[in-house]
């Protein structure tokens, strides 16, 4: 019998590809999932593409009803989608009968629920078994002990005989956060573990994902709260079914999700090699652009001498609204930095008006930024 | 060894759903009693009676001679070919009364000639009379002493024959076909399985050496002969021919043979009037059986619905299909034992009372009485098979439940198609709101709803068809008794005048009237050779005494020639007759034709069947014009002392003036063999109904009651939004009322048909006719306030209880 150990580590190696071709631990690809009711279809995930990669904290945040919930159900094979793939490790999940699922998901991953669904007729330590027992991955003397150790991890090891209503709702979370290791799955899926808790609570349930993070498990954690998801390697914001470009949900914060994703549908993006020139100081723009990766040189020209760099702008930040918004010519010359390509994502002029035209905050911030560029602008020529 | 935590977990939800699994664990049981009681009366009454029966080495044909014999000829006839063994009896019909009584009974005395050479039809001493053991201490000597007598134990177990407290050598006072008067002490009881118990003959049975019979004044001879044969093969129409032959041979060498009677090998004569019970019972024992397993799919369909959410969470982290199937059912498994548990024991206990009541009906001695291989193994099947099979589907469709649809059942129900009856039902306006959803919940689900229904609507119609067939019992009987409008029957031992016997009557106080009746025994022959007797009355056409009802054709109407009226018991016997045929009968050595023109109502009770004939046209056939060797007495009273008193007094004034009276029997003990028949089956007809309705009602309020626990999470909502601990109660009450009351509609449809069918079974048992059906009205009645009392009863302790509970606990109830 393999132990599960030996298969984390294979996951751990992080191979170039998976057996199906994914590079990422988990990799969603154009997912779409429409539910039939009696009122008519609903497109609850609508062409999903995520990639998650071994060892990542990510944290999935939308509002109630964008799809969160079938999102990581996707991920758990606890639904399936209607098109599309979706690929955990070696496995393609969608393809897995209900059964080998079951027996997939009991070896690979471990979910922790909003309301901790511990079995209420079970001590808080055969709570913990009981997955052991479904999947016989340990010698029954070892199931225990193993036990008794996730039990101490969360600190709960005096309740272990205790049953779940006699528990706190954080108690009965970390109990559940010990079963969903109790296979030792190279990760956990969370779908609102906090969501029941006070923020005391919340933190300390939160921190014993960081901690599994930083043991090398990928946690995937569906959550309301904004500051809980601030504090994941990585967030996802889903709305209307769909994932809001991080880069843009990133440079434009208070665009409300749909108008992020109007953004999104508009984008074009582009590919620009190191060191090449993006903008020409003097020339005309009339587009958007977002940094969706390397990085941006911002530079401007001198009378007899090379440009000089006053800004250097990363993935998440934007530039060239200060030509759309002032009118004019380009107010400085923008290259990809030298070491890396650069991969920004283009706005043309129309949406973009009709973006500011529908945010009076966005167009007000921009317009801020702008100004404060403007400003820096003015003070960095003066000083050169 | 630690117990896994999934079977932890079934053990623990059983003990903390203690109340749930009573009522699984209840119905499963209600099903294993029900097969398994009838079962093992059945197997033990048979096959232990015919064990005993067969250890009384039972006569295989019996021979009625009209006039004495001596052993010579009993020599002769054992030398006859398949002849094993033959015994000459002598009975005397006599009557006899206790010390310090009054009253009159009939006994039937029987003369052995050597206690201790009885081969056939054994007898043997009581060694333990269990009713009074202290009054009848095993006798000292075997055999007694002359001018004793053995007492039948039958005899004293009749309430009518004035000896259920007569001890031992109690003296009897006997009265002598000539007047004269002999005390007796009763020496001892016998125990004689191979004739019909006193309880059955309505006289008491007794039984004396052959010096005792000498001392009573009658000679030393036989007047009947029982004969064991070994020819083959051993059946009943084989015998009939043997005694055919026999007959014919003993008639050549000059004797009168009254009646030649082939037995059944190996049957007691009274089993066969258990075979209608016997169907009776079998058919209720397996109507229990779906009753029982709908009661499991409810309370288990009912208890997988509310797993649902656990099965998910056992699916989440890796629990299979499989392992979840096999999870619930080990549960089902343990009800299934559990019920064991509590059904086999009862079920033994109620199979030994209910064969010791039939068995002292038949004077049948229960000699041992255990649970057989067979009836074990039928009630392990019921037990364990019925629920694992009640149980497989919903366990698993609920373990067929993906995760999400059991983890994500948000809301308060599944959304599921609408048809035509739910928009009819969403279109009813007008009445108040908590009815309508009182109305809209009960069709909520309809697969349990309709499995609920089903289950209390069999239990409907079960008890009121049960009822019906107890009102139409008493009904039926009621008809057949009116027959017998006269308060005893003397049968004289020849034909006498009428206007004579008229005329000595008439000097009794008490007699108000008397009809004189023709009597013979006539015989069928059928083409294989063998003969039946038929007892034939002839009444006159104008009888002011009987109230024959008819079940076809007419009764005797004056002028009749050959018109024969028939019984049940005759149809039962000579079957293939009906009214309209003619019927050849040998009378006093001659063919008579007779035509049947009616079937007249009356109970199967055994022995000879009775046919009816018109007293002028019977008497000329007889040459016996204006005599009757059977009179029919009417009384100015009519209880049962006036009737044994003044039957007594005839009797006796009879033999004093010089008629030879053979029997007197009151109307009362006339009746008795009728009516301990109909006790029987009226004990077990109501013994089914409270079972039934005990089913019902168990089945009533576990479905109710589950139905209120299932809605916890409903019932908080509408707290949650403003409905009052009394609203809640309405809206779940009307639901359980309506449910209640649907399932009485229903069971009051289906038990019209279920009612005639079950009386008509019992009917062509009893009377060979269907019962004179009459619907039980009251049967029907109780049975709606049982459902509205326990619809009531059951719905209002659950809802009360959830009722009770705050919004936060039922919401936060995960």
């Amino acid at each position: 019998m393999a132990r599960p150990n030996e298969q984390n580590q294979m996951v751990m190696e992080k191979p170039d590809a998976y057996q199906n071709g994914n590079k990422a631990f988990i990799e969603l690809r154009k997912v779409v999932k429409i539910y039939k009711s009696a009122a008519g279809d609903y497109l609850a995930l609508n062409d999903i593409n995520i990639e998650v990669d071994a060892g990542e904290f990510v944290a999935v945040i939308g509002k109630s009803g964008s799809g969160k919930s079938t999102l990581i159900n996707m991920i758990t094979g606890i639904d399936r989608p209607t098109s599309g793939e979706v690929l955990v490790g070696d496995t393609a999940v969608n393809k897995l009968s209900e059964d080998a699922m079951a027996k997939w998901r009991g070896r690979n991953l471990g979910i922790v629920f909003q309301f901790f669904q511990l079995l209420p007729t079970l001590s808080v330590v055969e709570n913990i078994m009981l997955p052991m027992d479904f999947c016989n991955l340990y010698s029954l003397k070892e199931r225990e002990e193993r036990a008794m150790s996730l039990l101490k991890m969360v600190d709960l090891e005096d309740q272990a005989n205790k049953l779940p209503a006699a528990l706190s709702g954080g108690q009965q979370q970390r109990v559940a956060i010990a079963r969903a290791l109790a296979n030792d799955p190279p990760m956990v899926i969370a779908d609102e573990p906090t969501g029941n808790l006070d923020s005391k609570m919340a933190d300390a349930v939160f921190s014993l994902f960081e901690n599994l993070v930083s043991q090398g498990k990928t946690v995937v954690m569906v959550t309301h709260d904004s500051s809980l998801a601030k504090q994941a390697s990585r967030t996802i914001l889903l709305a209307d079914g769909e994932v809001v470009n991080e880069y843009v949900a990133r440079a434009l914060p208070t665009l409300t999700p749909q108008q992020m994703i109007k953004v999104t549908h508009s984008l074009e993006p582009m590919t620009f090699q190191p060191g090449s020139s993006i903008l020409q100081e003097g020339s005309t723009s009339d587009k958007f652009y977002i940094i969706s990766q390397g990085q941006v040189e911002v530079a401007l020209k001198r009378p007899n001498a090379p440009d000089i760099v006053v800004a250097l702008f990363s993935p998440g930040q934007y530039f060239g609204e200060i030509e759309l918004m002032r009118g004019g010519k380009t107010v400085a010359t923008i290259k990809a930095a030298p070491e890396t390509p650069v991969q920004l994502l283009a706005l043309e002029r129309e949406p973009f008006f009709e973006l500011l035209s529908e945010s009076e905050e966005t167009k007000k911030t921009i317009d801020q930024t702008a100004q404060l560029r403007l400003q820096e602008n003015v003070s960095s020529r003066e000083s050169s | 060894m630690k117990m896994s935590p999934r079977w932890l977990k079934v053990f623990r939800d059983l003990w903390v759903n203690r109340k749930r699994v009573m009522w699984a664990v209840l119905s499963v049981a209600i099903g294993v009693f029900a097969v398994g009681t009838v079962a093992h009366m059945y197997l033990i009454s048979s096959v232990e009676m015919a064990k005993s029966y067969a250890s009384i080495a039972p006569a295989d044909i019996v021979l009625s001679f009209s006039d004495p014999f001596d052993q010579d000829l009993v020599d002769s006839i054992h030398r006859i070919p398949g002849v094993t063994d033959a015994e000459g009896r002598r009975s005397l019909i006599l009557s006899f009364k206790t010390q310090g009584s009054d009253t009159w009974y009939p006994i039937v005395l029987t003369a052995l000639p050597d206690y201790n050479d009885i081969r056939i039809n054994k007898i043997r001493p009581e060694t333990y009379y269990s009713p009074n053991p202290t009054a009848w201490p095993k006798p000292d000597v075997w055999p007694p002493p002359d001018h004793t007598i053995l007492l039948e134990r039958s005899s004293l177990l009749t309430a009518n024959l004035g000896l259920t407290s007569a001890k031992q050598n109690e003296l009897l006072t006997i009265e002598l076909p000539g007047g004269k008067l002999r005390e007796m002490p009763a020496a001892g009881l016998v125990y004689d399985f191979g004739s019909a118990p006193a309880t059955f003959q309505g006289t008491a049975v007794g039984f004396i050496s052959f010096a005792t019979l000498d001392w009573l004044g009658e000679t030393r001879q036989f007047d009947t002969m029982y004969i064991t044969s070994d020819i083959q093969p051993h059946d009943q129409q084989h015998l009939s021919v043997l005694a055919y032959q026999l007959k014919d041979r003993i008639e050549r060498a000059g004797y009168t043979i009254a009646y030649a009677q082939a037995n059944k090998p190996g049957e007691h004569p009274m089993s066969s009037l258990f075979t209608p019970l016997s169907a009776f019972l079998g058919i209720l024992g397996l109507m229990a059986l779906p009753l029982s397993g709908f009661l499991v799919i409810n309370t288990i369909s009912a208890w997988m619905a509310q797993e649902v959410r656990q099965i998910g969470v056992m699916k989440a982290i890796g629990g299979r299909t499989f392992q979840i199937t096999i999870m619930y059912l080990g549960m089902v498994f343990i009800f299934g034992l559990l019920s064991l548990i509590i059904a086999i024991p009862l079920a033994y206990l109620a199979a030994y009372r209910f064969t010791l009541f039939m068995a002292s009906f038949a004077n049948f001695q229960l000699q041992s009485f255990y649970l057989p291989t067979g009836v074990l193994l039928l009630e392990l099947t019921v037990g364990l098979l019925v629920p694992l099979l009640a149980a497989l589907y919903p366990v698993l469709a609920m373990a067929r439940t993906t995760v999400r649809e059991a983890i994500s059942t948000y809301g308060l129900s599944r959304s599921g198609r609408r048809d035509l009856f739910d928009r009819m039902i969403e279109h009813l306006q007008g009445l108040p709101r908590p009815l309508l959803l009182s109305i809209r919940n009960t069709f909520r689900r309809k697969l349990r709803m309709t499995l609920t229904l089903l289950t209390l609507t069999l239990a409907s119609a079960l008890f009121i068809s049960i009822l019906s067939v107890w009102t139409s019992l008493n009904r039926t009987v009621q008809e057949v008794f009116k027959f017998y409008g006269f308060d005893s029957q003397i049968v004289l031992k020849y034909p006498y005048r009428i206007e004579r016997i008229n005329q000595e009557a008439l000097n009794i106080p008490g007699v108000a009237a008397l009809e004189g009746w023709g009597e013979a025994i006539g015989s069928i022959t059928h083409p294989q050779g063998t003969e039946d007797q038929i007892s034939i009355l002839g009444l006159p056409a104008d009888s002011k005494v009987v109230n024959p009802i008819m079940t076809e054709g007419r009764w005797i109407v004056p002028g009749d020639e050959n018109a024969l009226v028939v019984t049940p018991g005759f149809l039962q016997k000579e079957t293939g007759y009906q009214v309209g045929d003619d019927v050849v009968m040998k009378l006093q050595g001659k063919d008579t034709t007779w035509h049947i023109v009616g079937v007249v109502k009356a109970i199967v009770a055994g022995g000879t069947p009775v046919t009816y004939a018109n007293y002028s046209y019977f008497t000329r056939v007889l040459n016996d014009v204006d005599r009757a060797q059977i009179l029919v007495v009417t009384m100015t009273r009519h209880d049962k002392t006036s009737q044994s008193q003044i039957t007594q007094a005839l009797s006796d004034h009879f033999n004093k003036v010089g008629i030879q009276v053979s029997s007197a029997i009151p109307t009362w003990s006339l009746l008795e063999s009728n009516n301990n028949l109909i006790t029987i089956l009226v004990t077990l007809v109501m013994a089914m109904a409270i079972l039934i309705a005990a089913v019902g009602s168990l089945g009533l309020t576990g479905l109710m009651s589950i139905n209120v626990l299932e809605r916890t999470r409903e019932i908080g909502v509408m707290r949650a939004i403003g409905a009052s601990h009394a609203a809640i109660l309405q809206i779940f009450i009307g639901e359980g009322l309506l449910i209640g009351i649907m399932s009485w509609f229903f069971g009051l449809l289906l038990s019209f048909p279920l009612s005639k069918a079950l009386s008509n079974l019992i009917g062509n048992g009893l009377i060979q006719s269907p019962l004179s059906y009459s619907y039980s009205i009251s049967g029907a009645i109780i049975w709606l306030l049982v459902v509205v009392i326990l619809s009531i009863l059951a719905t209002l302790m659950p809802a009360q209880d959830a009722a009770r509970l705050t919004v936060r606990d039922v919401l936060a109830y995960e």
